[in-house]
């Protein structure tokens, strides 16, 4: 059951504001969240495939007025290793029953040959090789996902460390969305990651990559190591916002004019450092988005 | 040449501590291994070599934290040792992460059995007692692969026992019994619930970040395994959470007095307690050891670790 994503259906997708990705049964709690001034508009959380172990929270925080976006670890999005029917049946499952209006999850590797599974078998997710050959083999990778999921899928460029391959970062995911036909979604952190992983500006491909695909964007924590000339980021989302991922969202706000979402990845922070901010998502995606959308939802929520 | 051999450099520069140093050193030469063409090892040109480092030594890390669950206290020993830390970290290699994910933890398991037993004690004596925990939680690991195995491979039978506590049907003690499907015993020089206790402070999911800012002081680990006070730990794997895609293993443990250990050993599917309790009577044992034995039995029959044929 696949689901095209161009444009004009990407504009259909309901816009969700700005919100949150928070881990469910643990602090802070999801539902009380929501129903704080200022609290996230939507929920959006990873966890296991199985459905029915988060049905019970996933309708607790639908009830209490907020959207959800199931996000997971477990898809491979890249590579040669296919991915396991029974899997992909149960993301279809999955999403279907909690209503994600999209299905997005980073384009990398979650496991290896066989081991279909999360990512955190492998530590974290293992980037996609930039060339022509991984271009190809993520092309199939992504039409596996849309046969069986009924939802628009977005691909989302993973954390990079170092890079293998020469093609452009938003080259080779401009060029994915574009012969997949699915949409985009981009996390600020990750993307400042790309930069000091290669030496190169993500602003060096803006001109030619499909902006209108981009229906969601992500900023999360984060810490730099190595030489001060020569940092290196690391995801950490326990960690306060960096600078540099503040300063890439407010250049890429400009950019987007279908974006449907603005998710602060909060797992495990104070209530206080998600509502604050939350706060400061809002009036940057006010000063600064493009999206008429977005701006209006989060005028009626500000 | 093909991106299947770049998959296969990618893997390894991540898990292969040799070739990443070699990689380091000179990177065209560290890929001759590899079927590339010109172009696809070109590729690997523009790898950071400080962040390859950086994040290996990551990932490690975290595969670790999620491994040490499964071994807790053998980890806790393996980090008491000289260059233990290092030693366990060695053992996330290319190997390790190109086995199938449901045997990953026996894996490591058997390679952390070989490092203790051929790692420096204070004495033999010691040596065989941490082997011998080490043992114990690398069964638990078996047992739970092979449920795992079995739940995931559709075999209906292979979960029939309760999670928890049944109480024993009208008559058990004549019904011929054995062991319970993936049901581990060992002996141990003491109890393994107070060994963890003694050489584990955190929760297991806390263990490795605690063990790598402060490992387990080899003294501490010479005076708990010092104890003696022999005990029969018996566990059985049971799915906690079972889906199509994956299952939940957990393990319901029991310590008993060594003495069951050889009654256990005759649980061949045509010896019932009945029929132990009179043998033991036989050889002039107490009224209050067979009283004892019937509630072991009772309490293994109730928490499945054995079951009436």
């Amino acid at each position: 059951m696949s689901r095209a994503a161009n444009s004009s259906s990407l504009s259909n997708l309901p816009v969700l504001g700005v919100g949150a990705s928070l881990s469910l049964s643990a602090r802070p709690d999801p539902v009380a969240l929501v129903q704080a001034p200022g609290g996230p508009s939507f929920v959006e959380y990873a966890g296991r495939v199985n459905v029915d172990e988060v049905r019970a929270e996933v309708d607790k925080i639908r009830a209490a007025g907020a959207s959800v976006l199931f996000h997971p670890s477990y898809i491979n999005f890249c590579g040669s290793y296919q991915n396991s029917t029974a899997w992909l049946e149960e993301t279809a499952r999955h999403v279907a029953a909690v209503q994600s209006p999209w299905f997005a999850q980073d384009c990398a590797y979650c496991f290896w040959n066989e081991s279909h599974g999360y990512s955190s078998q492998l530590g974290y997710f293992i980037p996609p090789i930039l060339t022509e050959a991984s271009l190809a083999y993520a092309l199939q990778r992504v039409r596996e996902v849309q046969r069986v999921v009924p939802v628009p899928v977005a691909i989302e460029p993973p954390p990079l460390a170092f890079v293998v391959g020469t093609l452009p970062l938003l080259t080779f995911f401009g060029r994915l969305a574009e012969a997949a036909d699915c949409a985009i979604l981009l996390d600020v952190g990750h993307l400042v990651s790309y930069e000091m992983a290669s030496g190169r500006r993500v602003r060096e491909c803006l001109a030619q990559f499909p902006r209108e695909r981009v229906i969601e964007v992500h900023i999360a924590g984060g810490r730099l190591e190595g030489e001060t000339n020569a940092p290196i980021y690391i995801d950490e989302h326990e960690r306060d916002v960096l600078p540099q991922a503040w300063a890439m969202l407010e250049e890429l706000l400009p950019e987007l004019p279908n974006l449907r979402a603005v998710c602060f990845e909060c797992e495990g922070a104070s209530v206080g450092r998600v509502l604050g901010t939350l706060a400061r998502l809002r009036r940057t995606v006010l000063a600064k988005s493009v999206s008429p959308d977005l701006v209006r939802k989060v005028e009626l929520t500000a | 040449m093909s991106f299947a051999e770049q998959e296969r450099a990618l893997l390894d520069l991540l898990f292969d501590a040799t070739l990443r140093e070699r990689f380091v050193a000179q990177r065209e030469q560290a890929l001759t291994g590899y079927d590339l063409s010109a172009a696809e090892r070109a590729d690997f040109a523009g790898v950071r070599t400080d962040a390859l480092e950086l994040d290996a030594k990551l990932r490690v890390d975290l595969i670790l934290q999620r491994m040490c669950r499964a071994l807790p206290v053998s980890f806790s020993i393996a980090s008491s040792l000289s260059d233990g830390l290092d030693q366990l970290r060695a053992l996330i290699d290319s190997a390790y992460v190109r086995t199938s994910a449901g045997d990953r933890a026996t894996h490591l398991g058997r390679q952390l059995r070989a490092k203790l037993t051929g790692a420096c004690f204070a004495s033999t004596l010691e040596q065989a007692a941490a082997v011998a925990v080490c043992d114990a939680e690398l069964s638990m690991v078996l047992t739970a692969a092979s449920l795992r195995h079995a739940l995931l491979s559709a075999e209906p039978a292979a979960n029939t026992a309760s999670a928890g506590e049944t109480a024993p049907g009208a008559g058990w003690e004549d019904a011929p019994l054995v062991i319970a499907a993936h049901v581990s015993i060992a002996v141990l020089s003491q109890s393994y619930t107070a060994i963890k206790r003694a050489l584990c402070p955190v929760a297991d999911a806390e263990l490795w970040p605690r063990l790598c800012a402060t490992p387990l002081p080899a003294a501490r680990r010479s005076q708990t395994l010092a104890h003696e006070s022999p005990r029969l730990l018996v566990v059985r794997a049971h799915a906690s959470d079972l889906s199509r895609c994956e299952v939940t293993i957990d393990h319901r443990m029991l310590e008993l007095s060594p003495g069951f250990a050889p009654l256990l050993g005759q649980l061949n599917g045509k010896t019932s307690l009945s029929s132990l309790q009179r043998e033991l009577t036989r050889a002039g044992a107490a009224e209050r050891v067979c009283q004892g034995v019937r509630a072991g039995f009772r309490e293994l029959l109730g928490q499945g670790m054995i079951a009436t044929r």
